[in-house]
């Protein structure tokens, strides 16, 4: 598992160790984390709400979350690391969302080109370093999901998109859209599970 | 706990991960996350992680540094760890500035050309990548349609393998008189094919529902959305159909509905057969 790894390469433990000095408002142990996990979080933020602008505003209110709510995170649910992806994907969603709400498009009417983070090797992010070969593997790993997989998950998980929205939007059954997402989660779950293994 | 209790839970966990679950459920799910419910507990873990795996597969990219000086001055209270000092020059210093010869030599000029020439280069190439992206981007999207398209085709053909099919076409009513339909079904594995033409492009905030009609009442079997000209010249969709046999039921109709669709017809009939 993910946390395996993280436990491994000792980076839970540091983060455990900066989440306790953030629950009592050490506003250095908050600039760490945030050193440490923007280069990840700022990208997904980003292929989230679509331009700069807003995945600042994103990473603002998801820093600002982990800073009051620090004692929230329950270890038996997860790494650290997942809680942070998943406060940090919350904030972007709702943003979305609210954005929806406000600039319903016209019937057949495309939304303007959103700003995507593009995939690929990566650059920069210093602070992760122990996560560059781990990240390789994961996407080694990943190579079984199938492109159509991959598009429902990402539909599902970037662009919130329920299940009948994606069946309706590539035109296939509800029962196949169901039944894809669950493979591409259940290869995703195999994924971090081998790489725990072999960790 | 009940077998079938704790499997209804454990079923929540994915729409839970995604962000899917109405207010209602959501409280209730947590409240039953906090009995500490230890196999959700753990799916949920295991969830969070896999999900975790999918931005580690994004580009990783710094945010701009003013964003870090954002955050953490946004929090209330503490220390403020700036990441490099930039001293801002004494008025001293900026005097002397202002005093420093300005004249430069032409090695200098030389400098500041190449300079200027790689930025236009690079931002040449950038452009380029940029658009070759695009393109690669594009034709991704392509593969995905026509995969799509792929599967569809797929699903159409496996109904009509079927050894015994059940067939109903619908004429179009009052609103649109022009439009014709079939219903097409495996009356087994009660997977239908519908098609469609003439059939007006779908209004804003609506959606046609399709009923079936038995003993005078509606059971809605599912909705769709005409979405452009191409499809109200054809349209098809495979869906499941929760019918078997023919005399099971007296008829289909199609109505239009606010957009989710209704428990019940509230909006004119648009085609209808038996």
């Amino acid at each position: 598992m993910l946390l395996t790894v993280l436990t491994r390469t000792g980076i839970n433990q540091q983060d455990a160790d900066l989440l306790r000095r953030i629950q009592k408002k050490d506003r250095q142990a908050l600039g760490m984390l945030y050193d440490r996990y923007s280069p990840v979080v700022y990208p997904l933020a980003l292929r989230i709400v679509g331009s700069t602008e807003e995945a600042e505003d994103v990473l603002k209110e998801a820093f600002t979350h982990i800073w009051d709510k620090a004692g929230g995170y329950v270890a038996a649910r997860g790494s650290i690391f997942s809680w942070i992806i998943a406060v940090c994907r919350n904030k972007a969603i709702d943003k979305l969302r609210l954005k929806r709400e406000k600039q319903k498009p016209k019937e057949g009417e495309r939304g303007s080109p959103r700003s995507v983070p593009e995939r690929g090797a990566d650059t920069g992010a210093q602070q992760i370093l122990a996560f560059k070969g781990y990240t390789e593997s994961v996407r080694a790993s990943l190579k079984t999901l199938s492109k159509l997989e991959e598009r429902i998950l990402e539909m599902s998980y970037y662009d919130s998109h329920s299940q009948s929205d994606i069946a309706r939007t590539l035109r296939m059954p509800l029962s196949s859209v169901k039944s894809k997402l669950r493979r591409g989660i259940q290869k995703l779950r195999q994924a971090a599970r081998k790489e725990g293994e072999s960790a | 706990m009940k077998t079938e209790e704790r499997h209804s839970y454990l079923e929540l966990c994915i729409p839970y991960v995604f962000g899917r679950l109405n207010p209602g459920n959501r409280k209730q799910f947590e409240a039953h996350l906090a009995t500490g419910c230890d196999p959700c507990t753990k799916e949920l873990a295991e969830l969070h992680e896999a999900m975790a795996l999918m931005p580690l597969l994004l580009k990783q990219q710094a945010p701009p540094s003013a964003v870090r000086d954002r955050v953490l001055t946004k929090t209330p209270t503490g220390r403020v760890e700036q990441p490099t000092v930039t001293r801002k020059p004494s008025e001293a210093q900026e005097k002397e500035r202002e005093r420093a010869p300005v004249a430069r030599s032409p090695q200098r000029w030389y400098g500041y050309a190449l300079a200027i020439l790689s930025i236009l280069i690079i931002i040449v190439l950038a452009l380029f990548v940029s658009d070759l992206s695009n393109t690669i981007g594009g034709q991704e999207r392509r593969v995905v349609e026509l995969q799509g398209e792929l599967q569809r085709k797929d699903e159409v053909l496996s109904v009509l393998r079927s050894e015994r099919l059940e067939v109903v076409l619908l004429n179009g009513l009052e609103p649109n008189p022009a439009a014709r339909g079939k219903i097409v079904w495996d009356p087994v594995k009660k997977i239908a094919i519908l098609q469609f033409v003439n059939l007006a492009i779908t209004p804003a905030n609506k959606e046609y529902q399709i009923w079936m009609i038995k003993t005078g009442r509606s059971t809605s079997a599912g909705t769709f959305t005409v979405m452009n000209e191409k499809e109200k010249e054809s349209f098809f969709k495979v869906m499941n159909l929760g019918v078997g046999e023919k005399q099971e039921i007296d008829g289909f109709s199609v109505t239009l509905e606010p957009k989710g669709g209704s428990a019940q017809p509230t909006g004119a009939a648009y085609l209808r057969g038996k």
